[in-house]
């Protein structure tokens, strides 16, 4: 190394030239002294090493510094340098097209629904052993591995994007298996409680409800990485070709499919979707030409826990404000569990809502971070903040009004629309007798989807801890608004907690994203 | 506190001096430990589905059937058989049939006991019913038969009405609502009973039966029948008593389209009422077919209630056509060749069945 350092005690000349120096290497073209000042307190300056060199304070040591930058900055660096702005333009119809992507699974399954009159996820069991084990698997299924797909989620991109073929495989490891192993071992729980303690439903749904919960479990770790790597595409193929095969056992069974047919090839082919995934994932999504720095660069496991902790618990409050009340529509107030067929109807029906909220949570975000950014950066100066502020507010409130109005055109095609489906699909032939469930519902989950459209540009913003805190909120708002309503019955109950908890989550999700867009400088990008 | 003299313009990182950016050197092993773990990614998957099919195998309808040495079963025609003879708890029942009715909640009740499935209502003032419904359909070339028993005492001398019935119903009930179906059933009323056979249609719930055939209401009614049944579920409808044909039409006009599902029910009012039913089984509508003989060896079945017989053609296969109330049961089979004969006793055959004889 050829570095030496002196000790902290210089003053004159020789510490003005070395902070000058300091400056044109972060800055090469300053714009003023407040820029000056900004480099300066970056490279760790304090008002008492300002003192130390000569002056009052960091502003005035920044003035004398900006007045030596011309000596270290060269026009040609000037000009190199010099801020171009990019062009950029708010998200369009091709960006909010390329968010429906994301839900691409879930319509594929909702075609199925209604081509088939059976669901993917079992919302339409006659017998109610089958209808208790397979729904208490897959809320066990989504609220385990919720925490680990937003930690891998988050984790992966960036070791992807650093080029660590190594660790990916740890990350993968820590996050999508370990989340398989952990959903396992609470299915198998769940199992020895309901059929070894409780004697609850049959032995073979039991055995149903460990083998749905597994297989789900690996279905949602097996597309986390076809969602980290855009792979919309291979999701469409596989999950369509899950739902053929699905849609193809219902007409080849003529009038009668046996129920416990139905329901068990509907696991097996969660299963193989989710094997596949697997694979494809090992073997192909998360292949990479690794460039990546040796062992002693990489960080502790202390170091990844406390990285990814935040999404992981997000993702845990998250899945549970969804979860939670399918819980206690069965009973769950009363320790007991038993299949709410009409709230399962109509909060399956009203969670469609969220799909063009995520379609937009996924365009604004993408823009934000892919096109936004760099078009502001390329504009902006570390002294301009002001302005800067003023934009990102502009971009903030317009994709916030956009969501509403996406919300408010969703909601009312829901609660309008649906119950006139119930003619053409007897599967939905229900859902004109509960209207008030049917638009609780709905307003729960727009609320639902306009916390979850706060917490992802959260995300982009690297503020975990605000979206985990009103996740946090909503949960914890769910759950006394639920007790507080017990006495009105299990329907009315997990409806109230559904609605109260998504609120609470949107209110302090929509305050918290505000502060910080309302606050925001331009140092986004300082961790991932 | 230290700082860098000269920060400006020196790669955060310089090369070591063996000339090697020590960040950028690939770990020996690397590649070869990310195979490893794409071969442990793609076992697991292996795995999963392993386990998944492995914890979906669903119970079979038909318990296994043992043969004697020398017989091997190549086909079954056993769609269902529960003799009911064992005490079976509701929840693994609840794996082969589903329990429901028109009685309220806590009116109706299921339980096997060992000495048959009873399905049984409380008293209560109006005309409701339960059932176990099986959940696997079968036909419509396909033969139904239980061991149907009533209360021994006619009941009603107070006013009270039961019935105990065994239906066979459209299993399309499940996706466009019509419950059309046959069915045979013992009514109990006044103080006196009767066996009736019908045919009834409707939407979702109070069909309109159309009484086919019925005996005289009378107090010394039998309480129990063997009773087979076969349809078409379009124009053809057979039934039996025990092994005596009571009714047969090959014209109806019944719109009741395969396949179907059973329905072992109790129907009351004003009155506590059980259902008894005993050796349940649906079996393939066609012969037992023994392969594996010789051209021209006479074979043989006494099914206990008869010995039906066949010669075995030059395919070595020999037609057993049973009749239909016999065509589940225990028997034995006796192949006649030039050499001798030989004995299989203890036969658990089935119609439909496909026997192959070996070890000749």
């Amino acid at each position: 190394m050829t570095t030496s350092t002196v000790p902290n005690t210089e003053a004159g000349e020789l510490g003005l030239h070395i902070a000058a120096r300091t400056v044109v290497g972060r800055c090469p073209a300053p714009l003023n002294a407040v820029e000056v000042a900004v480099v300066l307190e970056t490279c760790g300056y304090t008002a008492t090493r300002a003192r130390a060199l000569g002056s009052d304070g960091l502003n005035a040591l920044a003035e004398r510094v900006f007045a030596l930058v011309p000596l270290y900055s060269s026009s040609l660096s000037r000009q190199a340098m010099a801020p171009v702005a990019l062009p950029s333009r708010p998200p369009g119809p091709v960006d909010l097209a390329r968010g429906l992507a994301y839900s691409s699974p879930w319509l594929v399954s909702l075609a199925t629904l209604l081509i088939a009159g059976v669901s993917f996820w079992s919302s339409n069991i006659a017998i109610p052993s089958i209808a208790d084990a397979v729904t208490l698997a897959t809320a066990v299924a989504l609220l385990v591995t919720g925490p680990f797909i937003q930690a891998f989620g988050r984790r992966a991109s960036f070791y992807i994007g650093l080029g660590d073929q190594g660790m990916l495989v740890r990350i993968t490891r820590w996050t999508l298996e370990l989340g398989l192993v952990v959903t396992s071992l609470a299915c198998v729980a769940l199992y020895l409680v309901r059929n070894g303690a409780l004697q609850a439903g049959t032995p073979a749904t039991a055995r149903l409800g460990l083998a749905a919960g597994i297989s789900i479990a690996a279905l949602q770790l097996g597309l986390a990485a076809f969602y980290v790597r855009r792979a919309f595409l291979s999701i469409g193929v596989i999950v369509g070709l899950g739902a053929a095969v699905l849609i193809w056992l219902v007409i080849r069974s003529g009038s009668y499919l046996d129920p416990t047919t139905l329901i068990v090839w509907q696991v097996r082919l969660v299963a193989l979707m989710a094997a596949v995934c697997l694979v494809a994932t090992a073997w192909w999504l998360l292949r990479i030409d690794s460039s990546a720095p040796a062992p002693l660069w990489r960080p502790s496991g202390s170091a990844l826990l406390r990285a990814v902790a935040p999404y992981g618990l997000y993702g845990l409050a998250f899945f549970a404000i969804v979860v939670i009340p399918q819980l206690v529509s069965g009973g769950l107030l009363d320790g007991r569990y038993d299949f709410n067929a009409p709230f399962a109807m109509t909060s399956g029906v009203a969670i469609v809502v969220l799909v063009p909220l995520l379609a937009q949570t996924v365009a604004a975000t993408e823009h934000l971070l892919s096109r936004q950014f760099p078009a502001w950066l390329s504009r902006f100066t570390v002294a301009q903040t002001g302005e800067f502020r003023n934009e990102v507010l502009r971009y903030w409130r317009a994709q916030l009004g956009l969501l509403g109005a996406l919300g408010v055109v969703a909601g009312a095609a829901v609660i309008v629309g649906t119950p006139r489906l119930g003619a053409e699909f007897p599967i939905l032939e229900d859902l004109h007798r509960h209207p008030g469930l049917l638009a609780a519902c709905t307003v729960g989950y727009l609320l639902l989807g306009t916390g979850l459209f706060c917490s992802q540009l959260l995300f982009a913003l690297s503020a975990p801890m605000r979206p985990l805190a009103a996740a946090w909120a909503g949960c914890l708002a769910l759950v006394t608004a639920s007790i507080a309503a017990a006495w009105s019955g299990p329907a009315v109950s997990a409806v109230v907690g559904l609605v109260a908890g998504a609120g609470v989550y949107a209110l302090v999700a929509v305050a918290l994203a505000h502060r910080a867009f309302a606050h925001a400088d331009l140092t986004y990008y300082r961790t991932l | 506190m230290v700082i860098q003299l000269s920060p400006v313009s020196r790669p955060p990182y310089p090369h070591t001096g063996q000339g090697h950016d020590r960040r950028l050197r690939r770990r020996r092993g690397a590649r070869a430990r990310a195979n490893w773990w794409r071969v442990e990614v793609t076992a697991i998957a292996v795995v999963l589905v392993m386990v998944t099919v492995a914890l979906t195998v669903w119970p079979t309808t038909s318990p296994p059937r043992a043969l004697p040495a020398g017989l091997t079963m190549v086909r079954s025609g056993l769609v269902i058989a529960d003799a009911f003879d064992q005490p079976v708890p509701n929840r693994d029942l609840l794996d082969q049939y589903v329990f429901d009715g028109s009685a309220a909640a806590g009116v109706g009740w299921v339980r096997a006991d060992g000495h048959g499935l009873d399905v049984g209502v409380r008293s209560h003032p109006s005309w409701a019913g339960w059932f176990a419904v099986t959940l696997a359909a079968a036909g419509p070339d396909v033969v139904w038969h239980a061991l149907m028993a009533r209360p021994p005492t006619p009941v009603g001398t107070g006013g009270g009405v039961g019935e105990t019935v065994l239906a066979v119903q459209s299993a399309s009930t499940q996706k466009n609502g019509s419950i059309n179906y046959v069915v045979v059933s013992a009514l109990s009323s006044r103080g006196k009973g009767t066996w009736q056979i019908g045919s009834a249609h409707g939407f979702v719930a109070d069909a309109v039966t159309d009484r086919l055939w019925q005996e005289p209401l009378r107090s010394d009614a039998p309480s129990t029948e063997p009773v087979t049944i076969r349809t078409d579920g379009h124009h053809s409808l057979t039934v039996w008593f025990g092994d005596q044909q009571v009714y047969s039409n090959h014209h109806l006009h019944m719109n009741d389209p395969a396949p179907f599902q059973a329905y072992l029910e109790v129907q009351g009012r004003d009155v506590p009422y059980v259902s008894n039913f005993k050796d349940f089984w649906v079996a393939d509508a066609a012969p037992v077919t023994v392969t594996g003989a010789r051209t021209g060896d006479h074979v043989e079945l006494d099914t206990g209630h008869g010995v039906v017989r066949a010669t075995a053609n030059s395919a070595g296969e020999a037609t057993l056509r049973v009749p239909a109330p016999d065509l589940v049961g225990t028997g034995t089979l006796s192949i006649t060749d030039r050499s001798g004969v030989r004995h299989f006793d203890d036969v658990h055959y089935a119609g439909g069945d496909v026997l192959q004889i070996t070890g000749h």
